[in-house]
């Protein structure tokens, strides 16, 4: 048994030692940096992963404009279809020092040879750093208040351009201009702007505001960015730009203190919450120029570049081939349709993946979308993707331009696939696993079929019947918890069922009235009054005699005429059932009212 | 008035198995239909007998089948969502459902990322809205009936428990997928593009801007209709507004 286990550890042990050798020989080398937009000062993470070699260093370049301030290792073993693959992640957190682009790449040794990753770009923008289309600084006026004076405070929004093309990105910048004199602590944003007819992003901006002095109207004031955004018009004609609102906490410096003009504003040494908005605006979006527009044009905006690749030159017919195509460069990439292809007839486009990505840096979007293509050869052949085109307009150059990859080459090997007569054009990849398999069969025939009919939860009777069964179960409760209560306090619970369960009796002893048995009416009509007496004073009814009746109701109040009747009835009862004194059907009833006047009586005396 | 009861009602009993008998036999010339490779006429039958007012699922599975011979897989798709509404663990439904799917042109959003969500949809996924509701309305009526056994069934205590476990337990698993299930069946208005493809447009007109295209089988919640178009809703969230005629309700008129 333990020989058997251990030959089978050594094997899986082998298997795992091949396998390893053999993946070693793939080595993978990536790079990732986020985000790929920052301010100087802030950070980024930098993650270099080597895949198929566990000892490897890898080197990182082009990382001038940054200071490396913590590194960490970590490595990790997948195994997946038996192949296994060994990871190790080196991730950097680096400090952005210098505005530019920075353009990144991890290069790796190995056996004389140097492996590169994709070089990464990462936008390091200046902190309170102009836009690309700086605001035209005329456009800011000071706006005064009811009694001409300058506002203390104020924001406005400051486009880039005015009269911006479809498609083309706009830059909003919200600012906040504030008097000198005056310090700014905290601030908070309770208004968010709304952009109509837009595509928006937000551009990057600092947490904090950078204030820097303007003067504005001779005016010395401080400004500071607080919102930055990427527009997108997406139509000719009017569009319109929101207002952003934000209250901000201020008090006034040592330099402001004893100024008079803001004496009624910031009246307050400590300092005040202040409201300010700014104004909504409008732009009027041109339509781009039918002038040099590509046939193939449809809606991209923006520079680009495209790339493109097969995952493999050599497939076998019905395999399928993954054509992958990479637009990205700056501009609103949802815009940017898939690339035509001019494909042979004998090429089948099955799924079609687009993966949009937009990075938005401090004046640009950047953006990348990738579409995956699986391709499929109904015949053995040699196969040409034609170049594939990307027509853009390109804002810079006020004109349309082309992108272009180089064609592409896959040979197809095998038998020629027969028709499918019933597929459409495009499948999805789900549909190349059920490729060979069919709809199931249709039903047999049948002798009646299931109408269509009101569900359960259109019915109102139903939620009444839900609705009010807690109810019911309420209400039967709260009696069982009451009838619970009243047996527990047997003298309470007797003496309330004293009259109820006498009239019981006194209604049998009615219904022998007019039978010929006077002994069993005159016992009903006896016990039900003493029974009534035995509820009512809590005592066993056959206990008595009739003197000690009469004792105990003397004691309980009942006065002596009720007390007298009660022994004249008692007396007559006791002569007609012991005595075999004949009783007729009219000195009966006589007896039967007696009773009843004198349940009355003793209910009435004993409640008292 | 009184006299008039007894007639009509015979005269609904009769008049039962008549209509009955419509939808069977346009279900079953149908079927032959289908067999003998007359697909559009199978169809056409299958649309008569839902017409008649029969609203089954092997109605359903055949005509989507027949629609999907025809290269008509938004209508299939329609159709075996349809039929799944009323036996939603019919595996022949499901199946069809998924192969028909295979063969959209767009690509549905993947399924939710959390697992609960996951999890709660598939169960939601194999109750109709009346199964569900029977099960937490047992479960509702059972916790009731502890409560109200609880005084007079002292004796039988661990019984009456049990019952109230059993009603809470029905309660708890059926109450949420009631919930989901009818709200789906009630409140949301679904369809599906039957169309092979349609522009979707920024306004209710045909000079409305094209915003996005969308294809056979995609799911629409319709969120209002004005005249010949609906304003709809596809599942990755966006909007638009297309005619009506090219797509088909997930619901009967009796829903």
């Amino acid at each position: 048994m333990w020989i058997r286990t251990g030959s089978l550890i050594l094997i899986i042990l082998l298997a795992l030692t091949t396998a390893a050798s053999a993946a070693r020989d793939q080595v993978r080398l990536e790079l990732e940096v986020q985000p790929r937009s920052v301010l100087v000062g802030d950070s980024v993470e930098i993650s270099i992963v080597v895949e198929g070699d566990r000892k490897a260093q890898p080197q990182l370049e082009g990382a001038e404009a940054f200071r490396i301030v913590g590194t960490q290792s970590g490595s990790s073993v997948r195994i997946i279809n038996g192949v296994i693959s060994i990871s190790n992640t080196f991730t950097y957190t680096a400090v952005a020092q210098r505005a530019g682009t920075a353009t990144l790449t991890a290069t790796l040794k190995q056996r004389g040879r140097t492996l590169r990753s994709e070089p990464v770009s990462v936008l390091v923008a200046q902190a309170g750093q102009a836009p690309a289309t700086p605001p035209p600084s005329g456009s800011v006026s000071v706006p005064t208040d009811a009694q001409g004076r300058a506002k203390p405070m104020f924001m406005r929004a400051i486009l880039s351009a005015d009269k911006p093309y479809v498609g083309e990105q706009l830059t909003v910048e919200y600012r906040v201009y504030i008097r000198e004199g005056v310090r700014p602590r905290n601030f908070s944003l309770n208004e968010v702007p709304e952009f109509t007819g837009f595509v928006a992003h937000e551009l990057i901006t600092s947490n904090r505001l950078n204030f820097e002095g303007v003067t504005i109207d001779d005016t010395p004031y401080r400004a500071a960015t607080v919102k930055r955004y990427a527009l997108f018009p997406v139509a000719p004609g009017e569009a319109s730009i929101g207002s952003l609102g934000m209250q901000m906490s201020v008090a006034r410096t040592s330099r402001g203190r004893g100024w008079d003009p803001f004496e009624d504003f910031f009246d307050l040494s400590q300092g005040r919450t202040v409201q300010t908005a700014s104004q909504p605006v409008s732009v009027t979006v041109l339509p781009l120029p039918a002038a040099g527009r590509p046939a193939d044009w449809r809606e991209g905006v923006g520079t680009y570049k495209v790339s493109a690749q097969l995952d493999r030159g050599e497939t076998a017919v019905g395999e399928p081939v993954e054509l992958k195509i990479v637009v990205e460069g700056y501009g609103n990439v949802d815009s940017i349709p898939r690339p035509q292809l001019a494909l042979d007839e004998a090429i089948r486009v099955y799924s079609e993946k687009a993966k949009p990505e937009v990075v938005a840096g401090y004046d640009l979007v950047s953006s990348k979308k990738t579409f995956e293509i699986i391709l499929i050869a109904a015949k053995p052949g040699e196969y040409e993707i034609p170049a594939i085109r990307v027509p853009f307009w390109d804002p810079k150059e006020k004109g349309y331009r082309v992108a272009t990859t180089a064609p592409l080459r896959f040979t197809a090997t095998g038998e020629a696939e027969a028709a499918q007569p019933q597929a459409p054009g495009v499948l999805s990849r789900e549909a190349i696993e059920l490729r060979g398999r069919d709809l199931r069969y249709i039903r047999g025939d049948k002798q009646s079929l299931r109408p269509a009919h009101k569900p359960w939860s259109a019915r109102p009777a139903v939620w009444i019947i839900l609705g009010l069964w807690p109810l019911l179960v309420l209400g039967v409760t709260i009696h069982q918890i009451r009838v619970g209560r009243l047996r527990a306090d047997r003298r309470s619970w007797r003496s309330r069922r004293a009259l109820r369960e006498a009239k019981q009796r006194l209604t049998e002893a009615r219904a022998l009235l007019a039978k010929p048995e006077a002994a069993r009416f005159y016992a009903e009509l006896h016990r039900a009054v003493l029974g009534f007496i035995a509820d009512k004073l809590d005592t066993a009814a056959p206990g008595f005699s009739p003197d000690e009746l009469a004792a105990r109701l003397d004691e309980a109040g009942v006065s002596d005429e009720t007390i007298g009747n009660l022994r004249d009835l008692w007396r007559e009862a006791d002569h007609v059932r012991f005595a075999g004194q004949a009783a007729d059907q009219k000195r009966r009833k006589d007896a039967y009212g007696r009773a009843r006047d004198l349940l009355a009586d003793l209910a009435r005396e004993l409640e008292r | 008035m009184k006299r008039l009861w007894l007639p009509l009602l015979l005269l609904t009993l009769l008049a039962a198995p008549a209509w009955a008998d419509v939808a069977a036999d346009h279900y079953n010339r149908g079927n032959k239909l289908f067999s003998d490779g007359q697909y559009a006429e199978a169809l056409a039958a299958y649309q008569a007998a839902l017409d008649s007012g029969a609203d089954d699922a092997a109605v359903y599975l055949n005509f989507g089948n027949a629609a999907f011979r025809l290269n008509e897989v938004g209508l299939a798709i329609w159709a075996y969502e349809m039929g799944l509404r009323i036996e939603p663990r019919n595996e022949d439904l499901r199946f069809n459902l998924r192969y028909a799917g295979a063969f959209m042109r767009d690509e549905m959003p993947p399924a939710d990322e959390v697992f609960i969500l996951r999890v709660g949809r598939a169960l939601a996924g194999h109750f109709t809205a009346d199964e569900a509701l029977a099960g937490a309305a047992a479960g509702w009526l059972l916790c009731g009936l502890a409560v109200l056994l609880w005084g007079p069934w002292r004796r039988f205590r661990w019984r009456v428990i049990a019952l109230g476990v059993l009603g809470a337990l029905l309660l708890a698993f059926f109450a949420p997928i009631a919930a989901a299930n009818v709200h789906r069946q009630a409140v949301l208005d679904r369809a599906v593009v039957v169309a092979d493809e349609v522009v979707v447009r920024t306004g209710p007109a045909e000079t409305a801007k094209e915003a996005f295209t969308v294809h056979g089988g995609m799911r629409l919640e319709l969120i209002e209709t004005r005249d010949d178009y609906a304003r709809v809703r596809i599942p990755t969230g966006f909007e638009g507004w297309l005619p009506t005629e090219t797509y088909r309700a997930l619901r009967r008129d009796t829903d």
